[in-house]
């Protein structure tokens, strides 16, 4: 059965780390990267942009949508099953 | 509960190489980033103080909102006396570097005195140290960050730093964050090396707090979907500055600088070899956008063939495309890819830059420079070969190049032979724009900027709308606003559009994300809100303009008392009055001096200032809360009594 996740089209990502910020607001009431269940690297020179999730992710519980999916502008970042 | 500052400066003495933590003194009251930066300026830097030398001081500055989640905040605002205008000066540059500086716990680093040998100041795992750089001195902007980041292990460093030709203080250098945003004007990157200061490194593990965390969260969310649904951001998202305003615009027909900026439109064939899908097909990687912002308005590049494969840099925005395209009569994409490359690892301001190679370029033209003056270097309009040999000497002050290290100004003073006639340059800062004598207003906020030949001060952006009069006197109060060749009123937009910039430097944001930008999107209504929200201190909008029209004086009350600067700084180079359009939809346009003169007359009343001289008075600036500054101007002689 397949489970809810978030998944990432790394073509998409601008690395702008509004998720980032998005999550820690909600786990911190605050803004940052310290605290963030969603872990961003991007390097465009490099072609590399990766997102990882930490065990602290919980998909923002009785939220309908995570807020680092409703945050994301270039839309790299999706709720689905898999 | 409180929240936006940190509430803490960092005051930096090079000289004695200590470093102090000071609670940030909020007495001016004038938001911060820009603003407060401007009052410390204005109250230690003394006249007669030497650009580089030790008793400059360059501010790096943060604003209330950033590092927050209200689009766009993650810009940085530096302050310095100007080496190259000899007046006020202030850069501001994009990218990650801002943000890092507020999570690191500060508000604002202000840098003193300089440093016997290289250093760089780190701001990395709550530490505050000033470490040897001398094994940095010497690298590009791009291997420095890479070095900074080995040496802490972490890839998360963020790094503003100089390159080649800020340690050789070459005053047309810049500051680089990210390997390709930059703060770049006023020679900020030669008073970096002039100080020894090879880079800033930030990495902090503390966060932007806000005073009302709910009400702020909901500004930032509305804030955050009004970006994204309006048409134009999404333009912006998807071309860029490159595509909506580089080449020839989106929809064709725009403005563009070509040829020291002699002419203001471009050869067709040549236009279409560099427009902005022309990028994204052939060399495109992915879109870029910088700290927290919906809009990404860059887009990374890589030439994968020929002579110049393996070039690459992370944005190529109009300026760019038009400064190493048009303006050199230069169509090769890869050329471009490959100079802006450069500028952005040896440091090098692009706008500054390109005012200096078309210079030489029409220089060679005249034939007032010849291939014994370069050292055997071809130049002329349409000669990329040269380019990036020519970028590299600039940097190095080197050979031929070395003419042009410090500014086209600086260089046609040099050289003499009356190419000054042809330097385009406003108060000695270079320009590299388009569209002066098609748009008045937008000539007038260029001619007008506080920190010499900016158009990202007080030039409406409104003026090639196709909107009827009756939207202008809604919107703007005006009649003329959408009429590009008119006269009448553009006072008032340059104006209303010095204010909001000021405010918006001042809180840490990007000015995209404004009504500058576009019509359909926010303004200072909500950035009152946002801010009330954000440091539980109550701001509405007319506050926050009252404050941008404060900060504006206190940065021209520095330009009077150390430059003098008055009616005869405040005009475009001569061309633009007496070599018209040729061809396009602008054939003809052409600024007028009678009328030019009578604008700024009217500009200088709008704001309280003298007519005549373009001096403040004491009544206006005493109106404003000045009447310090006006005190000081007096004591100089700087000041028109009324």
């Amino acid at each position: 059965m397949p489970k809810q996740t978030i998944l990432f089209e790394p073509h998409q990502c601008t690395g702008c780390l509004a998720c980032e910020l998005a999550c820690t607001s909600r786990k911190r009431g605050a803004f940052g990267r310290e605290g963030s269940a969603i872990r961003m690297t991007f390097d465009a020179l490099a072609g590399l942009a990766d997102a990882t999730f930490t065990a602290a992710c919980d998909l923002c519980g009785p939220l309908v949508t995570p807020l680092c999916v409703e945050f994301c502008a270039p839309r790299a970042l999706a709720l689905g099953r898999r | 509960m409180s929240g936006g500052w940190t509430g803490k400066t960092l005051e930096v003495n090079l000289t004695t190489r200590t470093c102090r933590v000071e609670p940030t003194d909020h007495a001016g009251a004038l938001v911060g980033g820009r603003g407060w930066a401007a009052r410390r300026l204005f109250d230690e830097v003394a006249p007669g103080t030497d650009p580089l030398g030790p008793e400059n001081l360059l501010i790096f500055s943060t604003g209330p909102l950033t590092g927050t989640l209200f689009p766009a905040a993650g810009r940085l605002c530096v302050t310095t006396k100007s080496a190259v205008t000899g007046g006020y000066g202030s850069a501001n540059g994009g990218g990650h570097f801002a943000p890092e500086l507020k999570y690191a716990g500060f508000d604002h680093v202000v840098v003193r005195g300089a440093a016997d040998t290289p250093v760089y100041l780190a701001l990395v795992g709550d530490r505050v140290e000033l470490r040897d750089a001398r094994a940095l001195w010497g690298l590009t902007t791009w291997e420095t960050e890479d070095t900074i980041r080995r040496e802490f292990g972490d890839p998360a460093v963020r790094v503003a730093s100089i390159g080649p030709a800020g340690e050789r203080a070459a005053r047309l250098a810049c500051i680089i964050i990210d390997k390709g945003r930059s703060a770049s004007w006023s020679g900020c990157g030669g008073i970096m090396g002039a100080k020894n200061l090879k880079a800033i490194a930030a990495r902090g593990s503390g966060h932007a707090a806000v005073a009302r965390f709910d009400d702020f969260m909901d500004e930032a969310r509305h804030a955050w979907q009004w970006v994204r649904r309006t048409k134009a951001m999404q333009q912006m998202g998807r071309y860029g500055t490159h595509g909506i305003s580089g080449m020839d615009g989106l929809l064709t027909g725009k403005p563009q600088g070509v040829k020291n900026l002699s002419e203001g439109q471009w050869d067709g064939d040549k236009t279409i070899r560099l427009k902005q899908v022309v990028f994204d097909e052939r060399f495109g990687l992915n879109r870029v956008a910088c700290f927290g912002c919906p809009t990404p308005c860059a887009q990374a590049c890589r030439v994968t063939s020929g002579p110049l494969d393996g070039s690459r840099c992370l944005a190529v925005h109009a300026n760019t495309v038009r400064a190493f395209g048009p303006n050199l009569d230069i169509d090769c994409a890869e050329t471009i890819i490959r100079a802006t490359q450069l500028v952005g690892e040896f440091g090098m301001d692009l706008d500054a830059t390109t005012a200096a190679i078309a210079w030489a370029y029409e220089a060679w033209e005249r034939g007032l420079l010849t291939a014994s003056d370069t050292e055997g270097l071809t130049l002329g309009w349409g000669q990329a070969a040269a380019l990036p040999e020519l970028l590299r000497q600039m940097a190095y002050r080197e050979g031929f190049g070395a003419l042009l290290s410090d500014g086209v100004a600086e260089a046609a003073r040099r050289l003499g032979r009356s190419s000054d006639s042809f330097a385009m340059s406003i108060k000695g800062m270079g320009l590299n724009d388009k569209g002066l004598r098609e748009y008045v207003g937008w000539a007038l906020g260029i001619a007008t900027s506080p920190r010499g030949a900016g158009h990202l001060n007080g030039a409406p952006l409104c003026e090639d709308r196709r909107f009827p009069r009756e939207l202008s006197e809604k919107r703007y109060g005006i009649p003329t606003a959408f009429e590009p060749a008119s006269y009448d009123d553009k006072e008032a937009l340059v104006l209303l559009f010095e204010r909001l910039k000021a405010v918006i430097d001042s809180l840490g944001l990007c000015y995209f994300q404004s009504y500058w930008y576009d019509e359909e999107i926010y303004g200072l209504e909500e950035h009152a809100r946002a801010l009330s929200a954000a440091t539980g201190v109550d701001a509405d909008a007319r506050a926050l303009e009252r404050i941008g029209e404060r900060i504006h004086n206190i940065e021209k009350a520095f330009n009077t008392l150390h430059a003098g600067f008055g009616r005869s700084a405040d005009v475009p180079p001569e061309r633009f009055f007496s070599e018209p359009v040729k061809t396009g939809k602008f054939a003809g346009a052409v600024l007028d001096r009678w009328r030019w003169n009578d604008l700024l007359t009217r500009y200088y009343a709008a704001h309280g200032w003298d007519p005549a001289s373009g001096w403040q008075t004491r009544g206006g600036l005493e109106g404003l809360g000045l009447g310090d500054v006006a005190e000081t101007l007096a004591r100089h002689g700087r000041l028109i009594q009324d």
